[in-house]
């Protein structure tokens, strides 16, 4: 499975990745510092699961999350952040993401929500 | 003592000493003023409710028994009458115990008298007044879960007041925290560099490239703490919204003038790898509510802090 880790704190970023490794067998990852990096590194159909930071320097997840969605519907977007109010979680859905990870999370939970979602795709799509 | 009451907690700094003798509880003094309080002394019980309604942001009244009984008794239901909320801690005298018919003092301390003793309860009793034992609870929780998942942490069992705004070690991140009307305030985090080197390579296998990647780690810790108070002031009920983190480098400086309310302080050490020459604590979390609604932690339903929940990633 290839992932793309986007936030723009380098620890986060090896966090997710560690909890990734130990969670799927073969994980590739890329990872981006910010929305803007996401979408230099972004090509339709390169990555299976997009996850993503909400709050991040010159480019916001959802902004980023956007763009993707305008060339790829398949690519399975979960964001990752402390945005858990109602509102944000409303916002993040009326952007098609598949699902969310509520920081602080573990790596049961965050492997657990992205089988989710791609069970979740795999029947929608 | 109940925290009922909707009016928001917000600064308070005042403590007011109560003795005819002036001596004894003049000597808790010091340590009071140590952990950032102003101390009023009167000595004339008397003039006791004047000072009550002309001094502000009144945290406790501490009161010593010697004064005749019907005095105490009234003060203590005067006083209860104006601030229902405000903490009064009565020291008793052991040969004439007062028999309080009335509202009673929130403590009720027999001697003797050392002014020590009768600090650790004036702090416990600031303590609860100003964090409810729910957050107490709730932050211990929350940063022991959090930071046992970061390396090999062991978390103070009692937080403690602190006043000052100085910083206690070199790497510091800060995160403001609010929620509308009913909460403000801040999280900071602080560390020491060689300690966080250390559970940075415990936890990612090899050494961080810069003290900024030390840093992010602060802030990350900073950060996915303030999500896990979010989440346990959300399960209350009522929302809070988490800013973005503010580094500051260096120990015993100021980091901010503005704040004056004590901060809910908990201390940790770490036992992994720890580099040799290493003392005291290692890491420190400090929050800092400047307003809350103590009507928050008297939500029950769901109280159970992340209960089941671990927030392990290794």
């Amino acid at each position: 499975m290839k992932f793309l880790v986007v936030d723009d704190s380098a620890v986060m970023r090896k966090i997710i990745i560690k909890a990734l490794k130990e969670g799927f067998e073969n994980a590739e990852y890329t990872e981006a510092t910010d929305g803007m990096d996401a979408l230099d590194q972004f090509e339709p159909g390169a990555f299976d699961v997009a996850l993503v930071d909400w709050n991040m320097p010159r480019m916001l997840g959802l902004e980023f999350v956007k763009e993707v969605r305008e060339v790829d519907k398949k690519i399975i977007i979960l964001m990752v952040t402390t945005e858990t109010s109602t509102g944000s979680m409303d916002q993040a859905k009326a952007n098609d993401i598949d699902g969310y990870v509520g920081k602080p999370f573990n790596k049961t939970t965050i492997a657990a929500e992205i089988n989710r979602a791609c069970a979740d795709s795999a029947w929608r799509r | 003592m109940a925290f009922g009451a909707t009016r928001l907690m917000s600064i308070r700094k005042h403590i007011v000493l109560v003795d005819e003798h002036g001596g004894t509880l003049a000597g808790m003094a010091p340590r009071l003023k140590e952990l950032g309080f102003q101390i009023v002394l009167i000595s004339d019980p008397n003039m006791v409710l004047d000072t009550v309604r002309n001094v502000r942001k009144l945290a406790l009244v501490v009161m010593n028994g010697s004064m005749v009984k019907d005095l105490a008794n009234s003060l203590v239901g005067a006083l209860k009458g104006m601030h229902p909320e405000l903490p009064v801690l009565y020291c008793g005298d052991t040969d004439a115990p007062v028999e309080f018919s009335g509202p009673k003092p929130d403590f009720i301390f027999v001697g003797p008298f050392p002014a020590e003793k009768i600090n650790e309860h004036a702090i416990a009793l600031l303590r609860q007044s100003l964090y409810p034992q729910a957050i107490v609870d709730g932050l211990r929780k929350i940063t022991t879960d959090m930071l046992t998942s970061f390396g090999d942490f062991s978390v103070s069992e009692e937080p403690f007041l602190k006043a000052s705004r100085t910083l206690l070690l070199p790497l510091n991140a800060v995160i403001p925290v609010t929620g509308s009307d009913h909460l403000a305030g801040h999280l900071l985090v602080s560390g020491k560099e060689d300690v966080l080197r250390s559970a940075y390579a415990a936890l990612f296998g090899n050494d961080p490239a810069s003290v900024e990647v030390l840093e992010d780690m602060v802030g990350e810790i900073a950060n996915m703490l303030a999500g896990g108070i979010k989440t346990f002031i959300e399960k209350k009920g009522s929302s809070m919204v988490i800013g973005v983190p503010t580094f500051i480098r260096g120990q015993q400086v100021s980091f901010r003038r503005g704040i004056l309310t004590p901060s809910l302080t908990l201390g940790a050490t770490f036992n992994g790898k720890k580099q040799s020459g290493s003392t005291g604590e290692d890491l420190f979390v400090e929050l800092y509510f400047e307003r809350i609604d103590p009507a928050i932690f008297d939500v029950v339903e769901e109280a159970e802090l992340l209960a089941g929940d671990e927030m392990t990633f290794l």
